[in-house]
């Protein structure tokens, strides 16, 4: 009812939701000796989320080329600090894009009346 | 899985590094103490992360399950410095063996500072992450209005 | 609106057997028929909207990892289809009495 594009934003909050949860534990992570950095293919999961349906992505897996240090860490603070924003911004984006195509299809029905 | 268990998550990130951090403060803290009621000098203690599941505490029984991927931290152990003692001759001070010599904690200052930098950026960050999350929930909301 | 536009489209087709079709007992069950199948399977579709928010809101008050913004869709995906099916509603009731009054 609401809109494609609003289902779409809808499936995209859920990657991006799945993602920070991913880095909220890496980060809480950093100092955990032999913790590998998990992470989701964005794009992957979005798209499976849109053929397939549900809203639930994917298992994460292993971040490959990530330096590991003495005590077999391998968190880079900088990469997830980069993602924990870009992640945030993109969230924020798509709900008010979403709170946009709400507002426009209820003016849509009230110009129906009268 | 929902992003309210990822508020546990940096909720135990915070405290993991809260932990750490104390412990580094009691050791730059105890660098000189000579005499301790274990008998010798103050060794140096040091925290062992290991990572741990956590649940939001809203959470119903089928979301334990449902953990893809929100992985807290925990203090598994605390381990004390076994290496030997730094020795130091002085043999007027009260705790000198009977060679004059005095049993001083291992203390690198340096080491100890960036160890404690350390935990205070891993503390600062997990706040970042957990006002993320709580951004990204407010925002949710607002697509209610 | 994917809801609006069977039924306008089905007040058109009325007024056009309204004017051209012979009797006005004819037209009123032809009518009603393919009236009542749209208008229901709206009301259908409108019901389900409301089912599956119930149930979102549901799964997140018992902790099973709804997500909040997925909660405020459905709410709102309800909210909507609610408020155009009582638009519509009303539009059909007026344009039906106004064909009603063409027959007399």
């Amino acid at each position: 009812m609401i809109g494609q594009i609003a289902q779409s934003l809808g499936k995209y909050m859920d990657v991006l939701a799945a993602r920070q949860a991913l880095i909220t534990s890496n980060i809480a992570n950093i100092d955990t000796p032999g913790y590998r950095t998990l992470d989701l293919n964005f794009q992957q999961e979005f798209q499976n989320l849109l053929d397939n349906g549900g809203d639930v992505p994917g298992a994460p897996s292993e971040v490959e080329g990530l330096r590991i240090k003495n005590d077999g860490n391998n968190v880079n603070m900088d990469r997830e600090l980069r993602l924990l924003a870009e992640n945030s911004i993109r969230f924020s984006a798509a709900s008010t894009l979403a709170q946009g195509q709400i507002a426009l299809v209820k003016s849509a029905i009230d110009s129906l009346q009268g | 899985m929902s992003l309210f268990t990822s508020l546990s998550v940096s909720a135990s990130g915070m405290s993991a590094q809260r932990a750490r951090a104390e412990l580094l403060v009691e050791n730059i803290a105890n660098s000189e103490t000579t005499r301790t009621p274990e008998g010798g000098p103050y060794r140096r203690k040091d925290v062992v992360f290991q990572q741990e599941n956590v649940t939001s505490p809203f959470a119903g029984v089928l979301a334990d399950q449902m953990n893809s991927g929100s992985v807290g931290v925990g203090v598994s152990d605390i381990v004390v410095d076994q290496s030997e003692p730094e020795m130091r001759y002085l043999p007027e001070h009260p705790d000198a063996g009977p060679d004059g010599y005095v049993a001083f904690p291992r203390f690198n200052p340096a080491e100890e500072m960036v160890n404690l930098m350390g935990a205070s950026n891993g503390y600062q960050a997990n706040v970042a992450a957990m006002t993320s999350i709580k951004e990204m929930l407010q925002q949710s909301i607002s697509l209610l209005k | 609106m994917s809801l609006a536009l069977p039924l306008l489209s089905h007040l058109g087709h009325l007024a056009a057997n309204a004017v051209s079709r012979p009797g006005p007992a004819a037209v009123a069950t032809g009518a009603a028929g393919e009236f009542g199948s749209v208008l229901e399977s709206a009301v259908q579709q409108v019901n389900q909207t409301q089912v599956d928010a119930t149930k979102s809101i549901q799964r997140f008050l018992t902790g099973q990892g709804e997500e909040l913004h997925n909660v405020a869709l459905a709410t709102q995906r309800a909210a909507v289809a609610f408020d155009l099916g009582l638009q519509v509603r009303n539009r059909v009731v007026a344009a039906y009495q106004e064909v009603m009054k063409i027959q007399l």
